[in-house]
């Protein structure tokens, strides 16, 4: 019986999709974002938001759910009815949380289905008072005389993950001193408590321009357009440290190819305006817009990536 | 001189009738979230932000702040008028100001609040302007070491909130660091007494707690009498403190606004410290430490004049480096980032209208609050002769909207009416819920300072003491429990004697 309804509600949505996809949204789309109002995830869903429902003719109205890191929210999203009506918005530390953390209150993989990548951000590596390392040679030659500490934001966080991938990636060993937040870990690298901090490059950059802070390597591929002068990790000698922060658009599970293929294509257009690479380059960001197979593809990669270096340093919360 | 041309840009960008009219427009929400128990300047911020989007850069830090400080400010005035913090940081004045009114020295209590927190929010601000980079400086001195060795100091301190026996207020205290256990270790990601549930992850929320403890718990003790509260409003002597409550109430104004500043500065302490360590320091210097607790207007003066300071100070880390000392703080610096304002050490060089003219708007601020408050005084107070049926219904309300708009959870409501039924059996205990509060608010912070410590000395117990900073706060702290200690046993003979 099972069985016969599960084929006649899939046959049935196949049919009606490609007119739902045309039609939709026909009401307002929630987009739920997993932390309090004000932070760098807020501020672009509801950039995002406001040109999606210009767009639309519907109101894309920002509900914040924060709680339990992102869980909370995510745990709801991928609940709700996979109808495109309520979307998730999701950074790098969506496909971290599984590697450490068994007991999440959602499927990362089966509880959803990716719609769109919005931007990525490299992190820097930033040293303060206690290391008086120019370039990344000198950091080496330190890092191989003394146990340097890095500063991270919390257990499994990007800055971890990021320290993590370097230190294995350059062969030295670090050991990690966890703070509640970002401003915490920073403050304590500029006075020289902690050692260094692999920050993101918004947070770090007016303290790096203020002097307060060294930035010896970026993580990404190529320079960023912000701080020219601080050179890549594979320019500097160190191979294969290829981590950013990022945000992208999920929907849960099951929701229409064709209503998820829509509202890629629609977000596609929104990062393809001078505003929004002007909104993003304030955050020293970049629009990387993609199909939502090829975001897809990027979550499974990032989600075996870190749960391989997560075993490798036993990054692990019980 | 730089200093007073910076402040006459400052003035001269802050003084126009918009900005004026925003300052104003914040102080008034502020002071109103204030008075409402619950409802605290963090969810009003992060409420409005999305609307001041399309407001000058300046108008909106200046409304925002407006509406920080001024909650600072009204915290004092339901915890005064019927035993409910209205703020965090208003938790220990619910012990003399409550007291205070209950002896028909309402008024009294109300603009002693009000004036001290004015002189101490004027001191906090001249602070802010003229010494906001050397005090950066002092603050990156403080590494996780110093952090364990201030904070410790600050829950022997927590002693001296109670003023009943010691063995009750340690236990109070231990229950508080207990609670501070629930949630995710920071040093190790392990969840502890979360139960399996997610919504516990993050801890309990100080709000919740507070308004469970205080609010719920003085509101279920209340139904058990009837309307005794006639008895006291019918004596309400004078409205305005005599010459002897300013002898006694100015030096505690100086000392708090000295304590309050200092903490202020420090981006891992925050309001509610600095009220704590007034008190404790107030109780430890007053001639009369067996008042407190009973309606001493130290008690009062002391804490309102620290938590004013520490609001105004908490902008020094975040306008001179751009990083946030607390929530509310990163709220005022995402909003700046929405007006393409970069927050960092450039501020002050490259938006320097914006710097000067905010701290202006600081002392306009505190004027128009303290002009806003002491009429007030008089209404407040009015407000103790509108009948428990009224009165308490609403306040529940506004206490719930308050706890929700933490973190939009239901959850945490429910947790709330658990601990207010807790509240009702500690006040049937006669046990003390401030020192539980601070034991709530020091202990994850001295367990994670220390364990960071650790860290970094690489398991080297000496770094406590081979830290300047740390050895002297140390060693303040074992002259506080040595001071604990002696009165406690001298006491013990005195108790015949207070038993009259």
């Amino acid at each position: 019986m099972k069985f016969v309804r599960y084929a006649l509600t899939a046959a049935a949505m196949a049919f009606a999709t490609t007119a739902v996809a045309q039609q939709f949204p026909a009401k307002p789309v929630t987009l739920v974002v997993p932390f309090a109002a004000g932070g760098s995830n807020d501020i672009l869903a509801r950039h995002l938001g406001d040109n999606l429902s210009k767009m639309w003719g519907q109101p894309v109205v920002v509900s914040n759910m924060p709680g339990a890191g992102a869980a909370i929210g995510s745990a709801h999203v991928s609940k709700a009815p996979a109808d495109g009506y309520t979307l998730l918005i999701a950074s790098v530390t969506f496909t971290m949380n599984p590697a450490v953390q068994k007991n999440l209150p959602f499927d990362p993989v089966k509880g959803f289905k990716p719609v769109a990548m919005i931007g990525k951000v490299p992190l820097v590596l930033v040293v303060g008072k206690s290391v008086p390392a120019k370039n990344i040679q000198e950091f080496l030659q330190t890092a191989k005389t003394k146990e340097l500490a890095y500063a991270t934001s919390g257990v499994g966080t990007v800055n971890q993950f990021g320290a993590e991938l370097f230190a294995q990636s350059a062969g030295i060993k670090m050991i990690p001193v966890h703070y509640k937040g970002g401003s915490e870990a920073m403050t304590d690298v500029i006075g020289g408590h902690a050692d260094l901090f692999m920050s993101s490059m918004t947070q770090a950059l007016p303290l790096i321009r203020g002097g307060q802070l060294r930035g010896l390597v970026v993580t990404s591929d190529q320079r960023a357009s912000v701080a020219p002068e601080i050179p890549t990790a594979d320019e500097a000698g160190v191979k294969g440290v290829d981590v950013e922060q990022w945000w992208g658009i999920l929907a849960p599970a099951g929701t229409p190819d064709e209503i998820v293929n829509k509202i890629n294509g629609d977000i596609n257009k929104v990062l393809g305006t001078e505003a929004t690479k002007e909104f993003l380059a304030r955050d020293a960001a970049r629009p990387t817009p993609m199909s939502a197979q090829a975001f897809g593809k990027l979550i499974q990669d990032e989600l075996q990536k870190w749960r391989t270096i997560a075993e490798k340093a036993d990054i692990q919360a019980q | 001189m730089e200093l007073f041309d910076n402040l006459m840009l400052g003035f001269a960008s802050a003084l126009t009738i918009q900005n004026l009219l925003y300052a104003f427009g914040g102080c008034v929400l502020g002071t109103l979230i204030g008075v409402l128990p619950g409802l605290g300047p963090l969810a009003t911020i992060s409420m409005l932000l999305p609307f001041t989007f399309g407001l000058e850069p300046l108008s909106a830090l200046i409304m925002l702040s407006g509406i920080y400080y001024g909650a600072a400010y009204g915290g004092s005035t339901t915890a005064i008028l019927v035993n409910l913090p209205g703020e965090t940081s208003s938790v220990v004045t619910v012990l003399d100001g409550y007291q205070m009114a209950r002896q028909g020295r309402a008024g009294v209590a109300l603009s002693t609040a009000a004036l001290g927190s004015f002189f101490a929010g004027c001191v906090g601000t001249l602070i802010l302007a003229a010494f906001a980079k050397p005090l950066t400086e002092f603050a990156f001195e403080f590494g996780p070491a110093e952090y364990f060795s201030l904070m410790t100091m600050g829950l022997v301190g927590a002693v001296s909130l109670a003023s009943g026996p010691l063995l009750k207020a340690i236990g109070m205290i231990v229950l508080g660091l207990l609670l501070g256990l629930v949630g995710t270790d920071v040093a190790s990601g392990v969840m502890r007494f979360t139960f399996g549930l997610p919504q516990l992850w993050e801890g309990i929320d100080f709000i919740v707690i507070a308004v469970g403890i205080f609010a719920f718990g003085e509101i279920i003790a209340s139904l058990e009498h009837k309307e005794i509260r006639e008895a006291y409003t019918g004596k309400i002597t004078n409205l305005w403190p005599t010459l002897a409550d300013f002898k006694r109430m100015m030096p505690a104004v100086l000392r708090g606004s000295a304590i309050g500043s200092a903490v202020g500065i420090l981006p891992g302490a925050g309001l509610s410290l600095a009220s704590f360590f007034a008190y404790s320091l107030e109780k430890k210097v007053s001639r009369t430490p067996e008042k407190f607790g009973r309606g001493a207007i130290e008690g009062v003066a002391g804490p309102e004049a620290a938590n004013n300071a520490a609001a105004q100070t908490a902008f020094v880390p975040t306008l001179t480096l751009g990083i946030p000392g607390s929530a509310t703080m990163a709220l005022m610096l995402g909003a700046m980032i929405v007006h393409n304002i970069q927050p960092g050490p450039q501020v002050m060089t490259s938006n320097p209208s914006l710097f000067w003219g905010l701290i202006a708007s600081m002392w306009i601020g505190n004027l128009m609050l303290v002009i806003l408050n002491l009429p007030l005084v008089g209404i407040w107070v009015k407000l103790l002769t509108v009948p428990f049926k009224v009165l308490y219904p609403a306040i529940l309300l506004f206490c719930c909207v308050g706890v929700y708009s933490v973190q939009n959870s239901v959850f945490d409501l429910f947790l709330a009416v658990g601990f207010g039924f807790f509240g009702y059996a500690l006040r049937k205990l006669e046990c003390e819920p401030a020192p539980l509060m601070l034991g709530f608010v020091l202990g994850p912070m001295i367990e994670e300072n220390f364990r960071r410590a650790m860290v970094l000395s690489k398991g080297d117990f000496a770094i406590f003491i081979h830290r300047p900073i740390s050895a002297v706060l140390l060693a303040v702290t074992a002259i506080l429990i040595i001071a604990v200690a002696l009165p406690a046993i001298r006491n013990k003979r005195e108790e015949a004697f207070q038993e009259d």
